[in-house]
């Protein structure tokens, strides 16, 4: 299920409005927070539309629209389609609401925060996920899985990961290259012991028929 | 005749409802510094009847010493009702203050509304503070290396000034910097960014824990309690419709209400088991106001008929209060509990106190101490999640108020009593109505704390009020609320060598409409080396007000006879720290006693905190009634506090003068009549008084008041027919005062006028029950009346005259 849910402001980050949740899930997700709003500040027009991003046992899956980003932290067993079918109500009702007032340079943080009672309101909704309508949603071929780009937490804040688009190439590439590599070895591997495997191979028969005929010493 | 102000800063003397006219423009610069001439003070000698009129004035002057702001404005005096200092002219060093015996501190109101007539506090979008002791810039710095840099007038740290100050980035252009409300204002409201919350901003949360036991259903509080709420649903704070309500009603079991989204019907589940509180649904008891207006509506129509044949005697309060944590979760809100009956199940749970025999005995401070802990964990732990409580009490049952109120106590939050509420009485109901509806409807500080800083050398020594102290300096108000005040100790640690000290309190605070702000309000005080200066700088209401908080405080604590013992004590050191050093006749005995004209209401003001109902002695009051009124003493403003609270007003109706009653022609403010000592030497047997003391509004007849007052006043022929005791004030005149009055009830309508006046000065705080007193009637409520008339003897405490000679006698002998 939808454990929280941040809307921001893609250029520079600013909080727009956010869920307000109970006590159980402040305390596990502070961390998590943290790390969104460190998503939020790698975001540029540039980046990917659309990114779900692992981080323990959390989702983080986000949606640009219109220069406004809508992230949601959900558990990993909730389904992809319907976490982004949920960002996708948010984007376009918030986009109706507010989308004309969001670059106002003087917004103050949370400015639009009396947005959370439709947040709220949409998050029950898709609280079930095995409820009759979200069923139907995820049969429908809403959109295509492998066109979401997916990342690793860990990778995104140290190892210098960005949120471009481009950026799915090169991580394919480096996938790719880990592949090769574990392939590689193996071939050589094999290359070695077809080499000297045989000879070794008599080698070792002979000491051993050696060993067996002389074992009184 | 009070000394010269430079041009620019004549204006900010005027504060205060009554506030004396302008000093003269021309008076001379060269004169302004403090403790100039002591021939000028005037003294004032200690005798005859108390100048009541002097507490409507202005508290002394501030002169600060030329060029102490950086712009000339005439803002950057505090207003008293913000923030008041009880001295005005602060001693530069301890020993001074120690030779003076005054009291040195400050009286708060940190979220003060602002009335009708008064601009609105100035918003600034940036905050700029010092580097190193995080104070806000205010209009009492002062720009050094050309202006580019300020210094911090708290720890005198040069800090950058900041490129927004002169350069609009936004619109490119050059900003005039002497512009900014932040250094004209010294109340000022920033808007805080994101590095100034841990949280988004939350909702206002309001639920009420009402309790439908036999007791109170036999009082009809369901229904009145109901019909109120329905009546100011629209007044609770919605400005962005995420305001949430939920209800619990409390018996020996609990009530929950649910209303699913799409239904408006509320559907009652029902909760007996109490050992292990649960909520009996993980959804739909915290409601939307906006969303589930009609189900809430139908609910608090039928909440009567609900409970009407209701037997259940016990009260859950404390598994109620329990759930309640658990349904609000993390995030936070207030708890309104209103009580009729003990509660008598759960932790908490309170045995009666029989307090019959232990009235008027060193026995009656234990009263007043709480019964169990429970409460005040409940309180800390609360204020952690941002959980505020007010309680109401109803009835009366022993509810044990001392114990139950330190659920407000502690976490910033109001204690109500209606001791005499029953449903059929229609001035209880519209009281209780009126206040509650008031109280809902107050703007509130969500998720606040307040912090008090002050210059190097002065040091914040104990804080009193309804808060909960978080780290030694920081108030935690989880609900703050406008009308609700505190009070610091001020202690001098080392020599003061500035010639001018400053105090800056800043609440920190989410409004009711999600916006994250923080008021400053700054003091600048001016110190000196000049005892007389000091004395006559000081300010009689704060320091009443601050001495009667630290005396309720003590009762709390120690004992009411301490309490008592020490504040008498405090007046006559004071007195005699002044004959001591300020007189001629310092060590000899005199026959009239000197005092400061700033302080000649001391005596008086002690001698009514002595005979308030908070620190009355006697037997003659209940300790609930008695912990109801302490609790006012803590939270009040100074001046409500003082006037009408513990000194009432009393006016003469039978010759009220022509314009009493009727608005201004300039300020168009209704005109008070001129008010008389609070003797019984004031009434005449042939007048009838207005005694007003914020919550009870007295009528005295005397026996031969004449039958055409009767008739314009009440409309009945003779004064034997006007029935003694409660009753409402009737309105004869049509209601509102823009249209005059009906012929022949000009006095009713003058009167009415008075009453609304006096409780636009209270700020509505109060709804004032009318109660008749004839001159030959009732002998209680004669009694109750002479309570309040704090100049005359009576079985605690001295009359006026007598204080005065005990004090001069105990002055003239210098043991005390």
């Amino acid at each position: 299920m939808v454990k929280s849910t941040i809307i921001a402001r893609v250029a520079d980050g600013l909080p727009l409005a956010a869920s307000m949740d109970d006590e159980q899930a402040e305390s596990e997700l502070a961390g998590y927070k943290s790390q969104a709003k460190a998503v939020f500040k790698k975001l540029n027009a540039q980046s990917e539309p659309m990114c779900s991003i692992e981080s323990g046992p959390y989702y983080l899956h986000y949606l640009l629209d219109q220069s406004v980003c809508y992230l949601c932290i959900c558990e990993k067993a909730f389904p992809r389609k319907l976490a982004f079918s949920y960002l996708d109500e948010l984007a376009k009702e918030f986009g109706t609401s507010y989308g004309d007032e969001v670059d106002k340079t003087s917004l103050r943080p949370y400015a639009f925060i009396k947005f959370d009672t439709f947040i709220q309101k949409t998050k029950r909704i898709y609280e079930d996920s095995r409820a009759q309508q979200n069923m139907s949603k995820l049969n429908e071929d809403l959109r295509d899985v492998t066109q979401i780009m997916t990342k690793n937490m860990e990778d995104l804040l140290w190892r210098g990961d960005s949120l471009d688009r481009m950026s799915t190439l090169s991580s394919k590439l480096r996938d790719q290259s880990e592949k090769y590599r574990k392939d590689a070895r193996r071939v050589n591997l094999e290359a070695l012991y077809r080499k000297y495997g045989i000879p070794a191979a008599i080698v070792l028969g002979f000491l051993l028929i050696l060993y067996l005929r002389y074992k009184l010493f | 005749m009070p000394q010269g102000y430079p041009p620019q800063l004549a204006t900010a003397q005027a504060q205060g409802p009554m506030a004396p006219q302008m000093s003269d423009l021309s008076q001379q610069f060269s004169q302004m510094g403090v403790g100039a001439n002591p021939a000028e003070y005037q003294t004032a000698v200690l005798g005859g009847k108390p100048q009541l009129s002097a507490l409507d004035e202005a508290p002394p002057a501030i002169k600060l010493p030329p060029n102490s702001t950086c712009v000339p404005s005439q803002f950057v005096i505090c207003p008293p009702s913000h923030k008041r200092s009880t001295l005005n002219a602060i001693p530069r060093t301890d020993k001074l203050l120690k030779k003076t015996k005054l009291p040195f501190g400050l009286v708060i109101t940190p979220f003060k509304s602002q009335e009708q007539g008064e601009d609105p506090l100035p918003v600034v979008a940036e905050i700029v503070r010092c580097r190193r002791c995080r104070a806000y810039i205010n209009p009492f710095v002062q720009f050094v290396e050309g202006g580019r840099r300020w210094k911090c007038i708290l720890c005198s740290l040069s800090n950058d000034v900041p490129l927004v100050f002169d350069y609009d980035s936004a619109t490119q252009t050059q900003k005039d910097r002497w512009q900014r409300a932040d250094l004209n204002y010294s109340v000022v409201e920033f808007i805080a960014p994101l590095e100034y919350m841990v949280r988004p901003p939350m909702p206002p949360v309001y639920v009420f824990i009402i309790d439908v036991s036999y007791a109170s259903v036999q009082l009809g509080a369901p229904g009145v309690i109901g019909q109120t709420i329905l009546s100011a649903l629209d007044r609770i704070p919605n400005a962005d419709l995420r305001t949430k309500v939920a209800f619990v009603a409390v018996d020996s079991s609990l009530h929950y209400f649910q209303i699913r989204p799409n239904s408006t019907e509320p559907q009652q589940m029902v909760v007996g088991d109490l050992d292990d509180v649960f909520l009996p649904s993980p959804t739909d008891l915290l409601l939307n106001l906006h969303e589930c207006r009609q189900g809430i509506e139908c609910l608090l129509s039928r909440l009567e008929s609900m409970f009407k044949s209701n037997h259940s005697v016990g009260n859950a309060l404390c598994p109620a209060i329990q759930s309640a944590q658990k349904l609000l979760g993390a995030l936070g809100g207030k708890i309104i509990v209103m009580l009729a009956s003990p509660p008598t199940i759960g932790e908490g749970k309170v045995e009666p106190r029989t307090e019959g025999k232990d009235l008027g005995t060193p026995r009656e401070s234990d009263l007043l101490r709480p019964q169990n802990t429970w409460y005040k964990t409940v309180a800390a732990e609360c204020s952690r999640t941002q959980i505020a409580f007010d309680t109401v009490f109803i009835g009366q049952q022993p509810m044990d108020i001392p114990t139950v109120s330190g659920l407000a106590r502690y976490t910033g939050g109001s204690v109500f009593y209606y001791p005499s509420f029953m449903a059929t009485r229609k001035p209880e109901v519209d009281r209780f109505a009126q206040e509650f509806a008031n109280h809902l409807s107050a703007r509130v500080a969500l998720e606040s704390v307040l912090r008090v800083r002050a210059s190097k050398g002065l040091r914040m020594a104990s804080y009193y009020g309804n808060f909960f102290l978080r780290s030694l300096d920081l108030l935690a108000l989880p609900n703050g609320l406008p009308n609700h005040s505190y009070a610091v100790d001020i202690e001098i640690e080392e020599n003061l060598t500035a010639p001018v000290v400053y105090f800056q309190t800043a609440l920190l605070h989410t409004t009711a409409y999600g916006e994250r702000r923080i008021r400053v309000a700054t003091l600048a005080l001016p110190t000196t080396d000049n005892i007389h200066t000091v004395f006559h700088h000081a300010d009689q209401v704060a320091i009443a007000s601050l001495l009667s908080r630290k005396a309720v405080d003590r009762a709390l604590v120690a004992k009411l006879e301490d309490a008592r013992e020490a504040l008498q004590h405090k007046a006559l050191e004071i007195i005699g720290a002044f004959k001591t050093e300020c007189t001629q006749s310092s060590s000899g005995a005199t026959t009239q006693l000197q005092i400061p004209r700033a302080l000649q209401l001391l005596p008086f003001l002690t001698l009514a905190s002595l005979k308030h109902t908070s620190l009355r002695s006697g037997n003659n009051v209940p300790s609930a009634m008695r912990m109801s009124a302490i609790n006012s003493i803590l939270t009040l403003p100074a001046e409500q506090g003082v006037q009408p609270y513990t000194v009432a007003r009393l006016y003469s109706l039978h010759d009220l003068p022509p314009q009493a009653g009727y608005p201004d022609e300039q300020t168009g403010i209704t005109v008070l009549p001129p008010r008389l000592g609070l003797s019984a030497e004031s009434l005449l047997p042939y007048g009838a008084y207005l005694l007003h003391d914020g919550s009870d509004t007295f009528l005295w007849f005397g026996r031969d008041v004449s039958p055409a007052l009767c008739q314009s006043l009440l409309n009945m022929q003779d004064v034997r027919m006007i029935p003694s005791g409660v009753i409402t004030f009737p309105d004869l005149s049509g209601g509102s005062s823009g249209d005059g009055p009906v012929a022949g009830f000009e006095l009713n309508f003058q009167v009415n006028n008075i009453l609304r006046r006096l409780n636009d000065l209270c700020h509505n705080l109060w709804k004032p029950v009318t109660y008749v007193c004839k001159e030959d009637g009732e002998p209680v409520l004669r009694m109750w009346m002479a309570q309040r008339l704090a100049e005359d003897m009576d079985t605690s405490a001295p009359s006026y005259q007598q204080f005065l000679s005990q004090i001069r006698d105990k002055v003239n002998r210098g043991n005390f």
